[in-house]
């Protein structure tokens, strides 16, 4: 444990030193930024106020970046570790395979929870302003599905590093399993969709099977009771399961997208030449 | 009483043969050198008895712990410093040595102190809080080396601490490393510079294709070549066979022609000088004009040569030679 810790003590280290976060968060920041304030002035043309749409608008910012971000970030790890030799190094010494994969992980999940905050911080001073008292539960789902999915994203990527040939190799199989998850699995299944008509079994595994349309579902559910910005697969969890329990589920589902990645890397650590 | 203690160690990677029956014992206090060219075993065998790498067979035992069942048990009481030094540049010396001392479950305040003491021993201590990536290649050894010892293991394991090192932070780094021998560490260290084994090693084991194929002293081993060497260069290389046949015969037995480079090898014991007199002489006599004539200390590849009749199958160049690199461990 002592031992696990000190490597999440020196990835986070690393990881918030190294460029890459640095850059990501003020990236991440000024795209919340730039969303928020679109939103608000949409709102504004239309005589409203409220922070709904310029929440929504981070919704699919927040499922979307900080997966990306979790899953390069967890790529680059044990792989680029293991090319520098450090891997090798920390290896000789008294820790398990598997305490390195979680003290990597701890230290890397530190680094993206930092990079998010520092974006939604940026946002929220703008949304301070017009907020309400009642914004805040959606706020707050936003914020916690958003951390919940990047996480998700970071187990994955972790769980390529423990696989992959090269740091190289990691980066390129993050990216494209990001894509299947953003954009390809919606594709896919709008395209099948019309062919072969999903059943209530066949939704929920199509939402199970995606961790950014989980935490998506997740952010929505506290504002849209029935609404439509939930989507058929939310709207069906929502009618099928209530609020609580596709909340339980959808949950269930993100911690799993993170926890078996992680167990597999310690096991094929455990295997591997470091 | 040995603290290492290695029987029968086969490794294979896909067709590749790396070590073949390797087997060896290393008293407790003492240094050994692992001796070898390139892709001889060495790494695979350092790699093995610090648990990174399983054995396909064989046994090993260090400190008394089986390498593969008690295998967390043992990192608790070895330094290992690999071949590439194995620091973060991003971090500086002195969070690099103390994350060393957390991963030996040190607790931070002593992990710490240990990392001040290392830095002052290995004369870092003016850079101990510059990142790591702004270091020269002898301070990244320095660090490296560093870094082995901040768990105070009884066992440490060096993979060829001076590869690709001026000739003087060679010299620097030997001083060290015979200082901490003093103090009782038993060491392994790997090499492909006989003069480093000689210098610093109680016990040198030649290892060539996976397998030990001599062990002893460096005294021993040089004395196996015949002290020193008679190394004879010809202008005209179509007279190489020629000059051979005039001087082969000299010494009190052996020599050799390397037929890359014309130069022709002759171990001559304690002899040398009346016997590179005798070879200008008979040379002269025959006609044969000289490009270079040297006595010199035997190398690895005059071991070999005495050894194996072959020369080192991947010579490696002199040690402030720059080294080829087929892969990084
Ligand atoms: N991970 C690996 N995969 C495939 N082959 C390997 C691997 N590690 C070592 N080998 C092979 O095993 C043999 C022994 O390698 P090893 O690294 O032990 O040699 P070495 O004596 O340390 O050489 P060097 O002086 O170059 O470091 C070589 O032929 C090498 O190519
Ligand atoms: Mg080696």
């Amino acid at each position: 444990m002592k031992a696990a810790l000190a490597v999440a003590g020196w990835e986070l280290r690393g990881a918030v030193r190294s460029r890459f976060v640095l850059g990501a968060a003020l990236t991440f920041g000024a795209m919340c930024l730039g969303v928020t304030l679109l939103g608000l002035d949409a709102l504004r043309g239309l005589g409203l106020a409220g922070v709904g749409p310029a929440a929504a608008g981070l919704v699919n910012l927040g499922v979307l970046v900080p997966p990306l971000l979790g899953l390069l970030l967890g790529a680059a790890s044990l792989a680029g570790a293991r090319e520098r030799g450090l891997l090798a190094m920390v290896a000789a010494h008294p820790i398990s395979r598997g305490a390195i994969v979680a003290g990597t992980f701890l230290g890397l999940a530190g680094a993206l929870w930092t990079t998010v905050a520092l974006g939604f911080g940026l946002a929220s001073l703008v949304l301070a302003g017009v907020a309400r008292v009642r914004d805040l539960a959606p706020l707050g789902a936003l914020v916690g599905s958003t951390l919940a999915v990047g996480t998700a994203g970071l187990g994955v990527g972790v769980g390529i590093s423990a696989f992959a040939r090269g740091r190289s190799q990691a980066a390129a199989v993050a990216l494209a399993a990001w894509f299947v998850l953003a954009l390809g699995m919606d594709l896919a299944l709008a395209g099948l969709a019309p062919a072969v008509r999903l059943g209530p079994e066949g939704l929920l595994v199509a939402v199970l099977l995606n961790p950014l349309e989980a935490g998506r579902i997740l952010a929505l559910l506290p504002t849209s009771a029935g609404g439509t910005a939930l989507g058929p697969f939310g709207a069906f969890l929502l009618d099928r399961f209530g609020p609580a329990g596709a909340g339980a589920l959808l949950v269930g589902a993100i911690v799993a997208w993170t926890a078996a990645p992680l167990a597999i890397a310690g096991r094929a650590l455990a295997r591997r030449v470091v | 009483m040995s603290v290492i203690e290695v029987e029968g160690l086969r490794k294979s990677f896909g067709e590749v043969v790396a070590l073949d029956g390797v087997d060896l014992e290393v008293a407790e206090g003492t240094v050994f050198g692992l001796l070898g060219p390139n892709g001889a075993g060495k790494t695979t065998t350092v790699r093995i008895l610090t648990t990174l790498l399983h054995p396909d067979a064989g046994l090993a035992r260090v400190a008394g712990y089986d390498v593969v069942r008690e295998a967390e048990a043992l990192r608790h009481v070895i330094g290992l410093a690999g071949q590439a030094a194995a620091i973060d540049p991003n971090l500086t010396g002195r969070e690099n040595l103390e994350m060393v001392g957390r991963l030996y479950h040190l607790s931070p305040t002593e992990a710490r102190r240990r990392a001040g003491e290392v830095l002052e021993r290995f004369d870092l201590a003016e850079a101990a809080d510059r990142p790591a990536r702004t270091y020269s290649g002898g301070m990244r050894r320095r660090l490296d080396l560093g870094a082995s010892l901040v768990g105070r293991p009884r066992v440490l394991f060096l993979d060829e601490p001076t590869t690709g090192l001026d000739p003087r932070s060679r010299l620097e780094l030997w001083d060290v490393i015979r200082e901490l021998v003093r103090e009782g560490t038993t060491l392994l260290l790997t090499t492909q510079y006989l003069e480093e084994a000689d210098r610093l090693a109680d016990v040198i084991a030649v290892v060539d294709r996976g397998r030990v194929i001599a062990r002893g002293t460096a005294d021993e081993l040089k004395a196996r070549v015949g002290g020193e060497v008679l190394a004879v260069r010809v202008s005209d290389r179509s007279r190489v066979p020629e000059a051979a046949g005039a001087i082969l015969g000299l010494g009190p037995g052996g020599g050799k022609v390397d037929n890359n480079t014309g130069e022709i090898t002759i171990p001559v014991g304690g002899d040398g000088t009346r016997l590179l007199v005798e070879a200008v002489r008979r040379l002269d006599a025959e006609g044969i004009e000289l490009a270079d004539i040297s006595l010199r200390r035997p190398t690895l590849d005059d071991v070999f040569l005495a050894l194996t009749g072959h020369a080192a199958e991947e010579a490696p160049t002199p040690p402030n030679g720059t080294r080829r690199r087929r892969r990084s461990p």
